[in-house]
C-alpha cells in the first residue's frame, strides 16, 4: 500500500524542465523528509504528487489506483493558499474535516492555543506567519493517508518549530500515516524523519532511511596532502577545504585509516550539501 | 536525555545506553516503568521507530520487558547485566582509547599507574 | 452519492447564505425605498412599473461566474475529483435555484399583497411575465429551470475563463461583455423581425417548451463546462 511514481517529468513551456525521470515510492505510515536546494524540483514533485499540477509524462498510482482524480486520502499543505481568504480558521477546520471524512478537533483546539491562534479570525487577516500556524495545524488533524507539508516552518520561529516537530510526531504515534516533509532546515529534521528523499536539478539524487544514509559512508580530515593520498581511488561524496585542513566524506567503511587523518561520522545536513555541491572529483560531479 | 546528532552512536543505541544510564543509577528501579515510546519521541523529537529500535534492543539484552498494554518495565536484574555488560566492554571503550591518548602525549606506563593512584586517593 | 460530493455541495450552499440573505434585504429595502419615493412624487403616468424581474437571474449568473473559480481552488486543496466537482456544483445550482424560486415567489405574493400601498411597484415572475393564467407551479418550474441555466451560463464563462493562457485573459474580459452588449443590441435591432419570433415561439411558446429549453441550455452547458473542469489546474 503507497503512492508510487514511476518515470515523472514535468516540462513548463519548452525550456524549463522542472523534474526529469523521477521514480519514488511513498510507503503508509512513514515521515520522509524531501531535500533538495532551492528550485531542485520538491515543490513541482509534491504539487504532482497532491494532483494540483499534471506531469508532463510518467504514472502516479496511489494504492494500485492512478492519482489523478483520486485524492480523497491525500492533503498537500502549501505556501499557496487554496482556502477562500474570508472563510474563518474555525470554518477550515469545520469543513476540511467535512470533506475528509475526519478531523482531529481536539488536537486543532489546543494546538490553536499553544500557538495561541485565534479561530474565529478570517484566514486571509492572518499574519503570515500565522497563515502558515493554521494551515499546519489542519494538515495535522486532517482524516487523509498521506499528507504533504510544503516547507511547513518557512519563517517560523523556534518556539513554535519545536510545537510543530512535537505535534507532528504525536499526531504520528496516534494515528500513523504517511508525512512528507520538505524542509532546509535539515540539522533540525534529522530525527524527525525516518527516510529521505534528495532531489537535486530536477532529478532523485537518493532515498534511503536516514540510519542507512549517515551508516553509508564516514569523514576523514586531516591535511590536505594526506587526505587527498587516502581517498585516491575511493569513492568520495565531497569535501570541503578550511586553512590546510581537508575533509572528505567517502563511501563505504573506514578502513585503513592511517594515523595522521582523524575519521567522524557524516551528519545528513553536510552529507546533503557536499552531495548536491557538485564539487569536481566526486561521484555526484 | 541527550541526543548527540553528530555522534558517531546511532540514536538509537544512545536512547538504549541512555536508558541504561538511568537504569544503573537507580533512576528507572527495577520492575518500574520507563519512559514509553510515545514520551521520549515527543520530548526529545525523534522517530518513534528509532525509539523504538532502542527499545527493542534492551527488550533484546533482557534489560526491559514489555507489560501487555501497560508499558515497558525494567527487568529484575537488569542493573547487573549492564554492569557486567559494560565491565566487558571497558576495556575496549576506555582502556584503550586512554593507552592510544598517553602514548601520543608521551606518558609513561608507570607515570600512568601514578595517575591511577592518585586519582584512586583523590589528590 | 458519495458523502464527499456531498460535504461539497453543503459548502456551497452554506457559504452562500450570507449573499442570498443580503440579497433579499436589499431587495426589500429598495422596494419599501420605491414605495416611499412614489408616495411622494406625483404618480400620474398610471402604475409606473418599478420591476424587480431578472434580478435573481442577474444574480444567479453572478453566482456561476464567482464560484467556479473558488471551489475549484477548494476542491483542488480538498481532494475532490474533477467529477464530484461537477455534481456538486450542479446540485448546489439546484439548491441554490430552488431556494430564490421560493423566495422569490415568497416577495412576488409580499409585494402583490402589499398592491394597494405599492404604487405601481410590481414584481413579475419571469414565469407570470411569459405566461400569465397558467397554473402556479408551473410557472414556478419555468422561473426555476431559467433560475438554474442562468447559474451555468456563469459557471460555462468562469470554466472558460480558466482555460485561457493567463496572458490573454484580459481580453476575454474585454470581449466578453462587449459580446454581449453587441449581441444585445443586434437581437434589440431584430424583435420584431420573423426570424426572431418564430425561433423565440419555438422554444419558448409554451411553459413545457421553456422548460424543456432551459433545461437543454443548462445541460448543454453543464457537459460543456464538465469537460473544461476536467482540463482545468491553477497553472
Amino acid at each position: 500500500m503507497s503512492i508510487q511514481c514511476a518515470h515523472l517529468t514535468k516540462r513548463f513551456g519548452d525550456k524549463v524542465i522542472a523534474l526529469d525521470d523521477v521514480s519514488v515510492t511513498l510507503e503508509r505510515e512513514k515521515i520522509y523528509g524531501l531535500l533538495g536546494r532551492n528550485g531542485a524540483g520538491k515543490s513541482t514533485l509534491m504539487g504532482l504528487l497532491a494532483d494540483r499540477v499534471r506531469p508532463t509524462s510518467g504514472t502516479m498510482t496511489i494504492e494500485g489506483k492512478p492519482l489523478h482524480n483520486n485524492t480523497g486520502r491525500v492533503y498537500m499543505m502549501s505556501e499557496e493558499t487554496l482556502y477562500p481568504e474570508n472563510l474563518k480558521v474555525r470554518d477550515v477546520f469545520r469543513w476540511t474535516g467535512e470533506f475528509y471524512g475526519g478531523f482531529d478537533h481536539d488536537l486543532a483546539d489546543r494546538l490553536c492555543g499553544e500557538f495561541g491562534l485565534d479561530r474565529k479570525k478570517k484566514a486571509g487577516t492572518l499574519s503570515t506567519g500565522y497563515k502558515t500556524i493554521y494551515k499546519i495545524i489542519t494538515a495535522l488533524c486532517v482524516d487523509a493517508d498521506y499528507i504533504f507539508l510544503d516547507e511547513p516552518v518557512l519563517g517560523m520561529d523556534a518556539g513554535h518549530r519545536e510545537i510543530f516537530y512535537k505535534a507532528l510526531l504525536e499526531t504520528y504515534m496516534a494515528r500513523p500515516r504517511t508525512f512528507v516533509v520538505s524542509t532546509h532546515l535539515i540539522e533540525e529534521v534529522t530525527g524527525v524523519i525516518e527516510d529521505v528523499i534528495i532531489i537535486d536539478r530536477g532529478r532523485l539524487l537518493k532515498t534511503a532511511s536516514v540510519e542507512d544514509l549517515l551508516r553509508s559512508g564516514y569523514n576523514v580530515t586531516g591535511a590536505i596532502g594526506a587526505v587527498d593520498e587516502y581517498c585516491r581511488g575511493r569513492d568520495i561524496i565531497g569535501y570541503d577545504t578550511v586553512g590546510g585542513i581537508k575533509t572528505a566524506s567517502v563511501l563505504g567503511k573506514a578502513e585503513n585509516v592511517p594515523d595522521g587523518l582523524t575519521v567522524s561520522p557524516l551528519d545528513l545536513q553536510k552529507l546533503f550539501i557536499r552531495m548536491t555541491e557538485h564539487k569536481e572529483g566526486t561521484r555526484y560531479e | 536525555m541527550n541526543i548527540n546528532f553528530q555522534s558517531e552512536v546511532p540514536i538509537y543505541l544512545q536512547i538504549a545506553r541512555q536508558l541504561e544510564e538511568n537504569i544503573l543509577t537507580g533512576v528507572y528501579p527495577e520492575e518500574t516503568q520507563v519512559p514509553s515510546t510515545t514520551e521520549l519521541s515527543t520530548g526529545l523529537q525523534i522517530n518513534p521507530a528509532t525509539v523504538l529500535k532502542g527499545m527493542n534492543q534492551l527488550v533484546a539484552d533482557g534489560i526491559i520487558y514489555k507489560k501487555r498494554g501497560v508499558g515497558m518495565f525494567v527487568a529484575t536484574g537488569a542493573a547487573g547485566k549492564i554492569r557486567q555488560a559494560r565491565q566487558g566492554e571497558f576495556y575496549d571503550n576506555y582502556v584503550l582509547p586512554l593507552l592510544k591518548e598517553a602514548h601520543r602525549l608521551g606518558i609513561t606506563a608507570e607515570e600512568l599507574a601514578d595517575m591511577l593512584k592518585r586519582g584512586e586517593t583523590g589528590k | 452519492m458519495n458523502k464527499r460530493t456531498l460535504a461539497a455541495t453543503k459548502y456551497q450552499l452554506w457559504e452562500s447564505r450570507t449573499a442570498v440573505i443580503t440579497f433579499y434585504i436589499v431587495l426589500l429595502l429598495v422596494f419599501l425605498c420605491n414605495i416611499i419615493l412614489n408616495q411622494v412624487a406625483t404618480a400620474d403616468d398610471g402604475g409606473s412599473h418599478n420591476n424587480y424581474d431578472g434580478i435573481s437571474f442577474i444574480f444567479l449568473f453572478v453566482a456561476g461566474i464567482t464560484t467556479f473559480g473558488q471551489e475549484l481552488r477548494l476542491y483542488l486543496q480538498c481532494g475532490l475529483s474533477r467529477k464530484q466537482l461537477t455534481i456538486s456544483l450542479l446540485l448546489s445550482m439546484l439548491g441554490l435555484s430552488l431556494i430564490m424560486t421560493v423566495c422569490d415567489f415568497v416577495f412576488h405574493l409580499f409585494i402583490t399583497a402589499a398592491a394597494p400601498f405599492a404604487h405601481g411597484v410590481v414584481l413579475p415572475m419571469m414565469g407570470q411575465m411569459l405566461y400569465p393564467g397558467t397554473n402556479v407551479l408551473v410557472r414556478l418550474l419555468v422561473h426555476f429551470f431559467a433560475l438554474t441555466m442562468f447559474s451555468y451560463l456563469g459557471l460555462l464563462i468562469s470554466a472558460i475563463f480558466f482555460q485561457i493562457p493567463k496572458k490573454f485573459r484580459w481580453i476575454y474580459c474585454a470581449g466578453l461583455p462587449v459580446g454581449a452588449i453587441a449581441l444585445s443590441i443586434r437581437v434589440a435591432l431584430d424583435l420584431g423581425s420573423e426570424r426572431v419570433t418564430s425561433l423565440f415561439l419555438t422554444f419558448f411558446g409554451s411553459p413545457l417548451h421553456a422548460i424543456g429549453s432551459f433545461s437543454l441550455i443548462t445541460v448543454v452547458l453543464l457537459l460543456i463546462s464538465h469537460f473544461l473542469t476536467m482540463r482545468s489546474y491553477l497553472r
